[in-house]
C-alpha cells in the first residue's frame, strides 16, 4: 500500500512536470532544489559551521527566488524543471552520503 | 528582452498576484498595524500608563519568592526579567517552568515598581493579535502551530520578491510610469496607473520589507528542515551548532547574582542600563545572565552582555549574539522590518508605505480582473469576473473593517482574561466573514467599497472618545504624566478615520456611464495582446 501511494505521487509529479513544467518548477522543484542544495552546501563547505549556517539562512530566500524566477526566464520550459530536479537529486545524494558535522 | 520572454515574465507577475494577492494584501495590511505594537500596548492596558518611579523597590526578593512558590520536583527552564521602561513601567518577569513530569508551562508575573504589589495579569489582547496575526497568522496548534503560520508568511515574502522582480522587468518605461496618473481615463487605466505609481515609488521599501519578511518567516520553517537534513534528524544539534542550545544545569545549588545590581549595571560602551535579562539555569552554580541593552547602533534589536549568574564575571557572547558579519546582518533584519531603528515618525512613514504596498497588490488584482471581464482575453463569463471582483473587494476590505472593530472588542471585553485573545480572534473573523458576505451579495462593488470605507472611517473616528470614556483618562492628563504613546495612538486613529471618510466621499457610487460604454465597445472588439507592460 505504502509503495502504491509513493508510486502514485511520483507518477503525479512526473505528469505535472511534463504538462506544466514552468508551474511545477516554480511551486515545487525550486523549493526542493533550494532546500537540498543549501543542505549539501552546508555539509561540503570547509568554513566554520555556525557561520555557514547563518549565511545560508540569509541566502535561502534569494536562492529560492532565483530558482522561481529562472523557471519563467528560460526560453525552454523543460530546462529549468530538469535542472532543478537534477540539483535536488544531487543534493539528496550528498545529504545522504556525507557524514553529519556533529562529532566530525 | 524579447516579447515572448516579456510575456512569460508578465504572466508570472500576474499569476502570482491573482493567486496569492489577497494573502499578500492581508500580510501587508496587518504588518502596517503591527508596527505600532508598543504604542497599542500602552493604549490598551491601563497598567502601562503608570509613571516610571524614580526610586524602585528591590526586585530580587520578589522574583525569588515567586520561584519558591513553584511546585517541588520541577525546575526553572528559563527566567526573564524586564526592567521598568516608559512602555512597560513595572517589573515584569516571565518563566518557563518544567514540572516533574517534563511538561513546560509558560508563566508571567508583574509587580508595581514603586510598591512591589503584584499587578493584575491582563490577558493577551489587541496588540498581541495585531502583531501575531501578521507574524504567524495565529496559526492553530491543531494544524501544526505558529511555526507553520510563520513559514507561510515567509513564503508570502518570497512571492512578494518574485512579484517585485517580475514587475520591474515587465515595465520598460518605469521612469515615465512613475509620473503618470490619467485621472480622466477609464477605471482600469486609473487603477493600473495607481498600481504602477505605488509600486515604483515604494520599490526600495517593498524590496527591503519583502526580503526581511521572507527571512524572518522562512528561517522558522526552512532552516529547521535544512538543519534536520544536515544533522540527520538531530534537532538539538541544530541549536547547538549555532550556539543556542541550553546546557543542562550543573545541579549544584548556588545563590544568584542580585537582579537589582544587574539592573544598575551600565553597558561597558554605551553606558545604557539593561532593559531585559534572560537567565539560564537559575539557582545553580553554572547559571548565566544575558543582559539586553538599547543598541548603540540602531540597526540592531539590542546589544548584549553575558555574565556568570553567581560571580557576575563577564562571559563571552555565544550563538547569534557572538559578533560576526553574519550575526550583524541577521541582527538588522527585525529593525529593518519593524522600523525600530527610528522613532514614531519613521513608523508613520512605514505605515503609509505598507498601506501603499497593500493597495498596490489589491489594485493589481482588480486590474487583472477588470481586463479579463471587459475584453476578449477573459476565458470565463462576465458574471464569474464580477463575482471574483466582489470577492477580492470583500476579502481585502474585510480585514480593513475588522481591524478597528477589534479595538472596540478589546475596550468592551469583560470576560475571563485568559480568553481575551479568543474573543478578539472570533470578532475579527466574524467581521471579516460578514463583510465578505455583504460584498458578495451586493452587485454594485463600487457602492460596497464606498460604504465599507465610510464604516471604517466612522469606527476609527469614534474610537478615541470611547477609549477616553472607558479608561477614564483624558489624553492631556496622560501627556502631563509623560505618557505620549496612548494619546499618539488616539490622534493617529482619528486622523486615519478622517482620511478614510474623505477618501470614501470621493469614491464613485457606481460604474460611470462612460466606463459602461467602453466595456460594451471593448467586448465587441477583440483586445489585441500588445506590450504586456501596457496592459
Amino acid at each position: 500500500m505504502k509503495w502504491a501511494i509513493i508510486a502514485i505521487v511520483f507518477l503525479g509529479l512526473a505528469v505535472a512536470t511534463w504538462r506544466r513544467p514552468r508551474l511545477t518548477s516554480t511551486i515545487l522543484w525550486s523549493l526542493t532544489a533550494t532546500v537540498f542544495s543549501t543542505s549539501a552546501l552546508i555539509l561540503m563547505m570547509p568554513t566554520d559551521l555556525k557561520q555557514t549556517l547563518l549565511w545560508v539562512s540569509v541566502a535561502i530566500p534569494l536562492i529560492w527566488l532565483g530558482c522561481m524566477f529562472w523557471s519563467h526566464w528560460d526560453r525552454r520550459p523543460y530546462r529549468p524543471a530538469l535542472s532543478l530536479l537534477t540539483v535536488t537529486i544531487i543534493g539528496v545524494v550528498l545529504v545522504v552520503q556525507l557524514p553529519s558535522p556533529v562529532g566530525a | 528582452m524579447n516579447r515572448d520572454r516579456r510575456v512569460r515574465i508578465y504572466d508570472a507577475h500576474s499569476w502570482t498576484g491573482i493567486s496569492l494577492g489577497i494573502f499578500l494584501f492581508v500580510v501587508c495590511f496587518t504588518g502596517s498595524l503591527a508596527l505600532f505594537d508598543h504604542e497599542i500596548q500602552s493604549w490598551e492596558d491601563p497598567a502601562r500608563r503608570l509613571a516610571v518611579p524614580a526610586q524602585t523597590i528591590d526586585l530580587h526578593p520578589l522574583v525569588e519568592d515567586w520561584v519558591d512558590t513553584m511546585p517541588a520536583g520541577g525546575e526553572v527552564a528559563f527566567l526573564g526579567v524586564y526592567y521598568p521602561t516608559k512602555f512597560e513601567p513595572y517589573f515584569h518577569s516571565i518563566m518557563n517552568f518544567r514540572s516533574a513530569d517534563g511538561d513546560v508551562e509558560q508563566l508571567s508575573r508583574k509587580w508595581n515598581a514603586a510598591t512591589g504589589e503584584p499587578l493584575p495579569d491582563r490577558g493577551d489582547g489587541l496588540s498581541t493579535w495585531l502583531l501575531d496575526f501578521h507574524r504567524d497568522l495565529m496559526w492553530p496548534d491543531a494544524l501544526g502551530g505558529r511555526q507553520i503560520g510563520r513559514g507561510l508568511v515567509g513564503i508570502a515574502g518570497v512571492i512578494m520578491l518574485l512579484s517585485i522582480v517580475t514587475g520591474v522587468l515587465t515595465h520598460r518605461k518605469i521612469l515615465k510610469e512613475a509620473f503618470v496618473f490619467r485621472r480622466k481615463k477609464s477605471v482600469r487605466v486609473k487603477w493600473k496607473d495607481a498600481h504602477n505609481f505605488l509600486g515604483i515609488w515604494s520599490l526600495p521599501f517593498s524590496t527591503v520589507i519583502a526580503f526581511t519578511g521572507a527571512w524572518l518567516g522562512i528561517v522558522a520553517l526552512l532552516l529547521p528542515i535544512t538543519g534536520l537534513l544536515v544533522f540527520k534528524g538531530d534537532v538539538e544539534a541544530v541549536a547547538a551548532a549555532v550556539g543556542e542550545g541550553a546546557n543542562a544545569p550543573a545541579g549544584i545549588v548556588a545563590p544568584m547574582l542580585n537582579l537589582d545590581d544587574v539592573g544598575r549595571r551600565q553597558h561597558s560602551q554605551s553606558g545604557e542600563l539593561p532593559l531585559f535579562v534572560s537567565i539560564q539555569n537559575w539557582g545553580y552554580s553554572d547559571a548565566t545572565y544575558t543582559l539586553q541593552y538599547k543598541p548603540d547602533t540602531e540597526l540592531m534589536y539590542y546589544e548584549a552582555e553575558r555574565l556568570h549568574g553567581v560571580t557576575g564575571e563577564p562571559l563571552p557572547l555565544t550563538g547569534v549574539l557572538e559578533p560576526s558579519a553574519a550575526t550583524r546582518v541577521i541582527a538588522a533584519m527585525s529593525p529593518l522590518h519593524y522600523a525600530t531603528y527610528g522613532g514614531f515618525i519613521l513608523k508613520l512613514l512605514y505605515f503609509a508605505l505598507g498601506i501603499g504596498m497593500a493597495s498596490m497588490v489589491a489594485l493589481g488584482n482588480m486590474v487583472w480582473i477588470e481586463r479579463r471581464a471587459n475584453s476578449s482575453e477573459g476565458r470565463q463569463s462576465q458574471a464569474f469576473y464580477a463575482r471574483l471582483s466582489r470577492f477580492t473587494a470583500g476579502a481585502c476590505l474585510g480585514v480593513v473593517v475588522a481591524s478597528p472593530a477589534i479595538f472596540y472588542v478589546d475596550l468592551f471585553y469583560s470576560g475571563d482574561e485568559a480568553n481575551r485573545i479568543y474573543a478578539i480572534g472570533q470578532a475579527y473573523f466574524a467581521v471579516w466573514a460578514l463583510v465578505l458576505t455583504v460584498s458578495l451579495a451586493v452587485r454594485n462593488t463600487y457602492s460596497v467599497v464606498r460604504r465599507l470605507l465610510q464604516l471604517t472611517g466612522l469606527l476609527l473616528v469614534g474610537l478615541p472618545p470611547v477609549s477616553w470614556a472607558l479608561m477614564e483618562q483624558m489624553p492631556w492628563a496622560l501627556l502631563r504624566n509623560g505618557h505620549a504613546a496612548a494619546p499618539s495612538v488616539d490622534g493617529f486613529i482619528f486622523v486615519l478615520g478622517t482620511i478614510c471618510l474623505l477618501v470614501s466621499s470621493r469614491l464613485p457610487k457606481g460604474r460611470s456611464l462612460r466606463d459602461t460604454e467602453r466595456r460594451s465597445r471593448s467586448t465587441a472588439v477583440s483586445d489585441p495582446v500588445g506590450n504586456p507592460a501596457a496592459l
